[in-house]
């Protein structure tokens, strides 16, 4: 009898013990909001017909080079800023309305955005005449849940150099991280902007858009292999953007409860200092 | 609480799964190096007692070092140094099966067994820590550790042979007294125990979050401590072999 009770007691004891961690799924990812609107518009007649991180392009200063219409109702016009061809983007929010899309800001847009292709473009601007384009309007090939606009919530900077310290910030401000850089025997560079990183926009047209607190935005472009994002920006406007760039051009991107986490490893260009950056990056919509 | 669950049903499993010839037990209450605890003794046989109990040093001992150095930035050992203080506390809570083995009819034994439980041995808390280690730590497979408030809570723990999380630690020893009375109307006893626990050498742990916003708690070891490592293994290198030395009051219960 004894056996039995000493059996049973074991058998208790058994819930006790520490159970596996279960992989918990990965939620998914409602579509974003303007998914089938989305898309890049490159306009021909009269304008460059270059990729838009490709700076050095024909054109005059004032020139639309490019319109990009995010999935998440983002658009971010590049426009050609001076006489060495340099570009200039800027975003904004869009909405559909009776058929046409309205930038804030800029004026309105009506074009059929179900085909891909050379398309006429009716372009009304807030300011000045009415005029039609020709351009190419590229859509996406595919979907990707990466395809949206992502607020950063926090950066995270892992550096080596005496030990190996990570620090985390709330969002993304460029001074902030250059200070604590710094501060901790770090080589940044003295000219870091003031301002901070807004989100980043990954877009079906392999577009990566990164939109700052001024309104102001970079762009670049990207493709994905698997969890691998491999990226690719002007350095002129990185170094202006962020005062630093990385010598790697590959990222990680993985999904933790409903966020993105990307994680650039690599050395800051220039600099003795390696390590990595990681955002936390939530859906905008 | 499941531990302490599970170290109570070990208790039960005691009572009632003794052996037919042992009719005799006893609770036994006490203190020492495992902090302040209470153990059943159950006697199989005239040689040998089992005893099975738990330890608890928590909140016992509460140091504070006012002046302890760390480095005004994180990042920068070699830098400027400031003075902050650093509050130690013992953290045992362990159970213990142990068999005490008399050779002869005396009360000399020779005791064999494991303690169980958690791993910890020290909390420490460093405080009025600068402003950078509130931003930064020590990141840990993805979690960080770092410091929240100016407060930074780190432990020192060691598992033995158990897996990460929960001890087993090996005893072996010697005492005097007996844990279960063999003489009749006698009604109290006594064991002193004095022995070692092998622990394995020490780590230092604290609870990390990740960027997402999970905690988990995780070890720092050398490779993430770097320039820190050094100092701390000074004196966790000697704490393989723990010693014990504890003292219990036996009441027969029956």
């Amino acid at each position: 009898m004894k056996k039995w009770i000493f059996a049973v007691c074991l058998t208790a004891l058994l819930p006790l013990l520490p159970a596996c961690q279960s992989h918990e799924e990965e939620p998914t990812l409602d579509d974003p909001q303007y998914l089938e609107f989305a898309g890049r518009l490159t306009p021909e007649t009269g304008f460059y017909t270059k990729a838009p991180s490709d700076a050095s392009v024909e054109g005059q200063p004032g020139d639309i080079i490019s319109i990009e219409l995010t999935e998440s109702g983002f658009y971010v016009i590049g426009r050609i800023s001076d006489l060495l061809g340099n570009i200039e983007y800027k975003a904004g929010r869009y909405s559909i309305s009776d058929g046409a899309y309205v930038l804030n800001g800029y004026g309105r847009l009506l074009f059929d955005h179900q085909t891909a292709g050379n398309i006429d473009v009716t372009v009304i601007p807030n300011r000045g005449a009415t005029q039609i384009v020709r351009a190419l309007l590229t859509k996406a090939k595919d979907t990707n849940p990466v395809y949206r606009t992502w607020v950063i919530q926090k950066t995270r900077v892992t550096t080596k150099g005496w030990t190996t310290v990570s620090a985390e910030f709330e969002g993304c401000d460029f001074q902030e991280i250059a200070d604590f850089l710094r501060s901790n025997s770090h080589k940044v560079p003295s000219e870091v902007p003031e301002r901070k990183l807004i989100s980043l926009s990954f877009t079906g047209t392999e577009s990566v858009i990164l939109v700052y607190d001024d309104n102001s935005a970079d762009m670049g472009s990207f493709s994905l292999s698997g969890d691998v994002f491999s990226y690719f920006w002007q350095e002129d406007w990185m170094k202006r953007a962020m005062g630093f760039t990385f010598e790697t051009d590959e990222a990680i991107i993985e999904y933790v409860d409903g966020k993105c986490v990307l994680t650039i490893n690599g050395r800051i260009r220039n600099s003795t200092t390696s390590g990595s950056v990681t955002f936390l990056l939530r859906p905008y919509d | 609480m499941k531990r302490l669950t599970s170290l109570l049903c070990l208790a039960v499993v005691l009572l009632v799964a003794q052996p037919a010839g042992a009719q005799h037990m006893s609770l036994g209450l006490g203190g020492g190096t495992d902090g302040v605890g209470a153990e059943l003794g159950v006697a199989l046989g005239g040689h040998v007692h089992l005893r099975a109990g738990f330890g608890m040093a928590t909140g016992l001992v509460d140091i504070t070092l006012k002046n302890f150095s760390v480095p005004e930035h994180p990042g920068l050992p070699t830098g400027n140094q400031v003075k902050v203080p650093l509050n130690v506390r013992m953290g045992t809570r362990t159970g213990r099966l142990l068999f005490n083995i008399h050779p002869g009819r005396g009360s000399f034994y020779f005791a064999l067994g494991a303690y169980v439980g958690s791993p910890c041995l020290f909390r420490g808390t460093f405080s009025e820590l600068p402003d950078d280690y509130n931003t930064a730590g020590f990141d840990v497979d993805g979690y960080l550790v770092k410091a929240s408030r100016g407060e930074l809570e780190a432990s020192v723990e060691a598992s033995g042979l158990g897996p990460q999380g929960f001890a087993v630690k090996p005893y072996a020893g010697i005492g005097f007294g007996r844990a279960v009375c063999n003489r009749k109307n006698k009604e109290v006893s006594f064991c002193l125990d004095l022995g070692v626990q092998y622990q394995g050498k020490p780590g230092l742990w604290a609870d990390g979050t990740s960027i997402s916003g999970r905690t988990k708690h995780v070890q720092l070891s050398d490779e993430v401590l770097g320039e820190f490592a050094g100092k701390i293994n000074e004196y966790t290198r000697y704490m393989a072999f723990w010693p014990s030395l504890n003292f219990h009051v036996h009441i027969q219960l029956f």
